[in-house]
């Protein structure tokens, strides 16, 4: 854990949904590293290690390279005790529990796509276990997949998203909209997957900032999907589309677009929905 | 929870409170500021926590955390009314979408509005506009005993606030100019000599939207210009690259150096020419790329910039005095040289980081150790800014940061007469002295 390198200059607080709903500092990346240069210890700090949605914007931005989420992860094992590595898997297509589980409407439209660029589609259940990761009950173990839909699993592989702003052409973004882009993936390889997305900061409204990192609806898997030290989701939605005058939202990231859907009060769609 | 105060940006000066307040309210401040007079319980300002020199650390009582003041609360297209724990970033962010930009800012854009409106705030745009605390027109601010007022510019007690260090009152809320967003086209000229740098900076900053020296040791002294419409024609004696560079091959004993200076400019060049920011050749959100610039190439372990606020007659005498000095603590160093648009003879000069002088600008010079990572003792850290200082004072000049752990300066800086009289005005608003106590008297 390199939280000695945190020079405590907080830039790693201005998008970090945790700030940005409380303006609390100890509850940032910044306030781990300092108490953790203090000698504190993960009891001693339980509120700020279960406030990180895991976004990654600290790891994005930090000057010296310090690695906030891995410091969460380790810290939230340090409070369960040990625990054994999640189990590899090779599949195919790896959809993820929010899609499977939360909005299986999509899955037509997932494989319409990947049929047309032709990819694989063959639909897999079995659980990456990202959420034991992220809970601190398993260490992490990157596993392959020929296409991942969701960010959040612990999966390397092609992204859905990704494929989706490869073949643009294939698809119908009817403006004003507003496209939410995969802030974990932009924040976490930003100079792989900005260039990626950029092109629509010309033709839409999207969620970066004004350092090109990507803002969250605080809608960390874990937290949603528990219930437990659950961000304020509607009050960060409301945040993101403040100055927003488009008429629909459009992502590639299935737990925000569930949020996007329940709390902007727009047309909602996920990308594939948008497949001409 | 508490720890997480302990040091401020400078990560010198170290202490603990005895609590911590978030405030919400200007009605919080005052709350708390009311139960302080009474209990004789010092409290400590603190918005960015940006500090070099302890000003925001607090030992002991309650340290005053205003970041959850940070709303934007009307913009009317020429002024925006914030409250003053918001960040100079979060009032970009606020304003961007409204195609606003705030008119000076500091540098570092974590600072906050009420810190910075409190000591100065300068960066790129200073020549042109003055400093931040020159853009305020009006704030909300809790006086020591817990009063909440609201004050307009020429009010006797927002010239006491304005500039004041946190000595006289508390803002909580502030009403600054803002102008259309433009971004910034920018250019950099050579130089070996920083004399002939500061004289065409002199020369042209009634010319340009914005300049600024920045500098790698003395070796390589850039004069950065920014045009935010068409670049003007500008007549300099800067040096080409190609002959800086064979200056330094040619004297074997600056082939060390000339190798730190390549590594740095391989590491700054492409962040300002970053495809992520630069479109058609200017800048999109520049004090963006420059604040994040600062922590990336200057921050370290430690931060340390003592800096010189002098008049045009003094400036090349102060850099070069200052060099020297930088020569003799650290192997490799910054200057970071500014020029401050002044508003003829506001009182909030007065006992400030703006000299008193009748020309039209005052300027800055900062001087910042490039650790790279190397660690030097405490006191070759203080040794080093009371260096600084010294050659200043020798000039008659003032500085920038001269509270906190630099509070020895202040008599000597601004003189026994000037420092009681606003002493006696701190102890008529401040009975029992609560308010920032260590940071000025």
């Amino acid at each position: 854990m390199n939280y000695g390198d945190c020079i405590g200059c907080g830039l790693c607080t201005l998008g970090c949904p945790a700030f940005e709903e409380t303006a609390f500092d100890v509850l940032t990346a910044k306030g781990r590293n300092k108490a953790l240069q203090a000698g504190l210890e993960a009891e001693d700090m339980t509120e700020s290690i279960w406030a990180c949605t895991l976004c990654g914007y600290c790891d994005g931005i930090c000057p010296t390279h310090v690695k906030n989420v891995e410091i969460v992860l380790k810290l939230r094992r340090d409070l369960n005790g040990p625990c054994a590595p999640s189990k590899p898997v090779s599949r195919p297509l790896v959809l993820g529990c929010t899609i499977r589980d939360r909005a299986p409407h999509l899955i037509p439209s997932i494989q319409a796509f990947l049929r047309k660029i032709g990819r694989p589609c063959e639909i897999d259940h079995e659980c990456c276990g990202a959420l034991d990761v992220e809970a601190g009950r398993a260490m992490p173990a990157r596993s392959t997949a020929g296409v991942t839909c969701d960010p959040i699993c612990q999966v390397d592989g092609a992204f859905l998203g990704e494929l989706a702003m490869r073949h643009v052409d294939l698809f119908e973004f009817k403006p004003p909209f507003y496209y939410f882009v995969p802030h974990r993936l932009i924040n976490g390889n930003h100079e792989r997957f900005y260039p990626v997305y950029a092109p629509l900061r010309e033709r839409g409204e999207t969620n970066f900032d004004l350092n090109r990192f990507a803002r969250s609806t605080s809608k960390g898997s874990l937290q949603g999907l528990s219930g437990h030290q659950s961000r304020d989701i509607k009050a960060a939605v409301e945040r993101l589309l403040k100055h927003s005058k488009a008429e629909r939202i459009i992502t590639c990231s299935p737990a925000d677009y569930l949020a996007l859907k329940e709390f902007s009060g727009r047309e909602t769609k996920f990308v594939t929905e948008c497949l001409r | 929870m508490r720890a997480c105060y302990r040091t401020d940006g400078g990560q010198l000066i170290h202490g603990t409170p005895d609590s911590v307040c978030h405030a919400r309210s200007s009605g919080q401040v005052s709350e708390l500021l009311r139960w302080a007079q009474e209990t004789k319980t010092p409290v400590t300002c603190r918005g960015g926590g940006l500090t070099t020199e302890g000003e925001s650390v607090a030992k002991r009582g309650v340290l005053l955390d205003m970041k959850g003041m940070n709303r934007l609360l009307e913009c009317d297209g020429t002024t925006a009314w914030v409250e003053a724990g918001m960040t100079w970033h979060q009032v970009a962010e606020a304003l961007r979408p409204l195609g606003l930009d705030y008119t000076s800012a500091p540098l570092n854009m974590l600072s906050s509005v009420g810190g910075t409106l409190g000591v100065g705030g300068i960066d790129v745009n200073s020549p042109r506009h003055g400093c931040s605390a020159d853009q305020c027109t009006e704030i909300e601010a809790v006086t020591p005993t817990g009063a909440i007022v609201r004050l307009k510019e020429g009010d006797e007690l927002f010239e006491r606030i304005i500039l004041g260090y946190g000595q006289f009152g508390v803002i909580t809320k502030a009403r600054i100019k803002v102008r259309a967003y433009r971004p910034m086209a920018t250019r950099y000229f050579l130089y070996t000599d920083i004399g002939l740098a500061i004289d065409d900076m002199m020369g042209i900053v009634d010319v340009v939207d914005a300049c600024a020296i920045l500098t790698l040791r003395d070796d390589v002294i850039a004069l950065i210009v920014g045009d935010e419409g068409e670049p003007k024609p500008l007549r300099l004696r800067n040096t080409s690259e190609p002959l800086l560079y064979l200056k330094m091959a040619l004297s074997p004993s600056r082939w060390k150096n000339a190798g730190f200076l390549m590594r740095r400019k391989a590491d700054l060049l492409p962040a300002l020419s970053h495809p992520h920011f630069v479109k058609d050749g200017r800048i999109h959100d520049r004090t963006v790329v420059f604040s994040r610039l600062i922590w990336r190439y200057w921050g370290d372990n430690k931060i340390v910039i003592p800096d010189l606020a002098i008049t045009k007659s003094n400036f090349v005498q102060a850099a070069l005095r200052g060099i020297a000095v930088c020569k003799r603590f650290f192997p490799y160093f910054t200057l970071y040289c500014v020029m401050i648009r002044k508003f003829g003879d506001r009182p909030r000069y007065e006992m400030s980081a703006i000299p008193a002088t009748g020309d039209s600008h005052v300027c800055g010079i900062e001087f910042s150790p490039l650790l790279e990572g190397a660690t030097y003792a405490p006191d070759h850290f203080q040794s080093f800014k009371n260096a600084i200082y010294d050659e200043g004072l020798k000039i008659g000049g003032s500085c920038y940061r001269f509270g906190g752990a630099m509070k020895p300066y202040i008599r000597r800086i601004f003189g026994n007469e000037m420092v009681n009289r606003h002493r006696a005005m701190k102890e008529k608003l401040d009975p029992a002295f609560i308010l920032n106590p260590e940071v000025v008297f």
